[in-house]
């Protein structure tokens, strides 16, 4: 019998080694072949560039620059390439960001195993998918006019702040980004100003009541 | 302070010496009455033995001319001298002094001074006795008696002197022993002035001092016990704020960890049961516990999500705002006190808001309102959250006024006391404004301003 994704190449990038196995397994269980495993986002970048898989499925928190920046850079590589993005935050604010960068689908890593492979599914026929428990959720953020003013901020803007949120200084951003450090400073400030805030803290703050980084 | 005691006690004791220099003055004024009524009988007495005397040598004289011729008489007078107290003068037809009695002998040469003179002697009239072809004349002299009474009068008045200053000293002494634990006092008020709690008097014998010192020795260990239950209720504030802090950071960890490792290691468990279940759909025994293995696992991951959301911080505002956390505490607040009318008017707005500074809004409120429930007896208590800004700052204004009997009324610092000074600290750590107003009679007014953002600096480069 055919599996429905017989032949397809995967790449899994996933900061957690055990996480990347059960995957591997029921990717495989289900006729893909897991081409290569990340760790982190500029590995995946790497192996997409060597391995041309037909889907990426990415962690969207990893160390470096984080599976985000990561699908951002990927897709102006490589437009055509089909991601997959995997969060295990349940605020809308990521799914929107990552559907926005050009993911085709985005799943909650709690979800079961079997949305797990239907997701992967969709997105290897080219099809977008949205987690349906998050999908409701996603939907009413965008429509009731609370938008997060994260939601203001460019894709770059974006990358930078979650970096910053996180505590990285200004420095640390424009090695992982490699920008000039008073680009990085511009793109502060646009963010400052975007998001009413003051300093670092108050960043790492909002960041964290928008559930894009742990408390 | 110190110099006025003893000028204190000078006072006293010279008050006390001159009440008994006017008492001796007094005895002294009876002692001159007397003194001038004796020198007046001695006198008198005197001048009377001498005029019979004289008037019997007259007669005499009068009576028998050739016997008691003048000459003999004025021969018989000069004989005899001086007579006590008076002096004798002899003159002819024609007033010419024939003879004058030789001035005493008794303390000679001196006399007392005029204005003791006038005081104290009495005044007599000279008497003439006719004594044929001579008068003779008693002229009463009262200065030998006047003299002794001024000699005593100067011996009494150096006694009176040397009492008077003995009294003074004595007096003084006396003071300066028994006012001697007012110094112990005034230095045991300055030393616990200085913040000196452990001074304590000792008992005095004088019972108004013992007094004094019981009571200032009670009031020091109330102060002490005061300043000992403050320091305790100080450092326990402070472990609490510890203890707080490292029980958020503890959840921080624990949410980490939670969300990081366990989590992950779910998810992981989840799909190699997913993966076992794909490959075994032939054994129908392995097959159902791999399906139950990722059901329980589904199960996990719900366990763990609300454990985290329990863990998050105040989960509560960061996902309702300020004024919707507000308005649900003021909401139950209104079931609480149905009978104080509580105006409510919330425009934080929907832009986010720190979160200690939405915490630091809701205690701020908890601890406004348990005041008015508390001690205000107010009827009404209205509560305004607002947002303002100017230029490029802004902030977030509360204003809660109630129209109680304000402070100043005895019981209301008693509870709030420490409340006031955590909502304080808090405003002080989030580089607010406190005003804190209030009229007798007139409710209070508490107002805080706080800035949305703290001027502060952090990776500033751009």
């Amino acid at each position: 019998m055919s599996l429905p994704l017989s032949g397809t190449k995967i790449l899994l990038a996933d900061d957690h080694a055990i996480v990347r196995l059960g995957f591997r397994l029921l990717l495989e269980g289900d006729g893909g072949c897991v081409v290569g495993e990340a760790e982190s986002g500029e590995q995946a970048l790497r192996l997409y560039a060597e391995l041309a898989p037909d889907l990426v499925v990415m962690d969207v928190s990893m160390p470096g620059i984080g599976g985000l920046a990561a699908l951002e850079r990927l897709r102006s590589r490589h437009p055509q390439a089909r991601v997959l993005m995997l969060s295990a935050h349940h605020d809308p604010v990521i799914p929107v960001r990552a559907l926005k960068a050009g993911a085709l689908g985005y799943l909650c890593k709690r979800c079961s195993p079997d949305e797990f492979l239907r997701g992967v599914r969709q997105v290897a026929r080219n099809q977008r998918y949205i987690d349906p428990e998050m999908a409701q959720e996603i939907a009413l953020a965008q429509l009731s006019g609370t938008a997060h003013p994260v939601e203001s901020l460019s894709e770059k803007e974006f990358s930078v702040f979650l970096q910053l949120a996180q505590g990285c200084s200004v420095n640390d951003v424009a090695k992982t980004f490699h920008l000039s450090a008073s680009t990085v400073g511009t793109h502060l400030y646009h963010i400052k100003q975007k998001l009413n805030a003051g300093n670092a803290a108050e960043l790492a703050l909002i960041a964290m009541r928008a559930g894009l980084i742990e408390a | 302070m110190r110099r006025l005691t003893p000028s204190l006690h000078t006072r006293i004791s010279l008050v006390l010496t001159v009440l008994a220099g006017v008492l001796l003055l007094a005895l002294a004024g009876l002692w001159l009455k007397q003194s001038r009524e004796a020198i007046h009988e001695e006198v008198e007495a005197a001048s009377r033995v001498s005029e019979q005397w004289l008037s019997v040598a007259a007669r005499e004289a009068r009576a028998r001319p050739p016997v008691w011729s003048s000459e003999r008489l004025l021969a018989h007078l000069q004989a005899v001298g001086r007579i006590r107290a008076n002096v004798i003068e002899v003159q002819d037809a024609a007033g010419q002094r024939l003879y004058r009695s030789p001035p005493p002998t008794y303390k000679a040469g001196r006399s007392t001074p005029g204005w003791f003179a006038a005081v104290v002697d009495p005044g007599f009239a000279a008497r003439r006795i006719d004594a044929g072809a001579l008068t003779l004349i008693l002229h009463p002299d009262a200065s030998r008696a006047t003299l002794d009474a001024w000699d005593d009068l100067c011996v009494m008045a150096g006694w009176a002197a040397a009492l008077l200053v003995a009294l003074f000293f004595a007096a003084r002494r006396a003071l300066d022993r028994a006012l001697r634990p007012l110094g112990l006092v005034m230095a045991a008020l300055e030393r616990t002035g200085r913040g000196r709690f452990d001074t304590r008097l000792p008992v005095f014998p004088v019972p108004e001092l013992g007094r004094l010192a019981a009571s200032f020795n009670g009031m020091a260990d109330r102060l002490a016990e005061a300043v000992n239950e403050n320091v305790r209720l100080e450092s326990e504030h402070e472990l609490c704020e510890r203890v707080q802090l490292r029980l958020a950071a503890e959840r921080r960890n624990i949410a980490r960890e939670l969300h990081d490792e366990l989590a992950q290691g779910i998810t992981a468990v989840r799909a190699l049961a997913g993966a076992i279940a794909q490959r075994t759909g032939e054994q129908p025994a392995l097959h159902g516990h791999a399906q139950s293995i990722v059901a329980v696992t589904g199960q996990m991951q719900d366990g763990v999500r609300s454990i985290l959301q329990h863990l998050r911080p105040s989960s509560g505002v960061e996902a309702v705002g300020v004024d919707e956390t507000l308005r649900r505490y003021l909401d139950l607040w209104r079931q609480h006190y149905p009978d104080i009318a509580l105006g409510v008017t919330l425009q934080a707005g929907a832009a986010p808001v720190g979160n200690d500074l939405a915490q630091a809004l809701l205690r701020i409120v908890q601890e406004g309102l348990t005041n008015v429930a508390r001690h205000a007896s107010a009827s009404r208590v209205d509560v305004l959250l607002r947002r303002v800004h100017a230029g490029s700052e802004s902030w977030l204004e509360l204003n809660l006024a109630d129209n109680g009997r304000g402070l100043g009324a005895r019981s209301s610092y008693a509870g709030c006391g420490l409340g006031l000074n955590g909502i304080r600290e808090r405003v002080a750590a989030l580089s607010g404004e406190l005003h804190f107003g209030s009229t007798a009679g007139a409710g209070t007014r508490l107002h805080v301003r706080l800035p949305l953002h703290p001027a502060s600096t952090l990776e500033e480069t751009s």
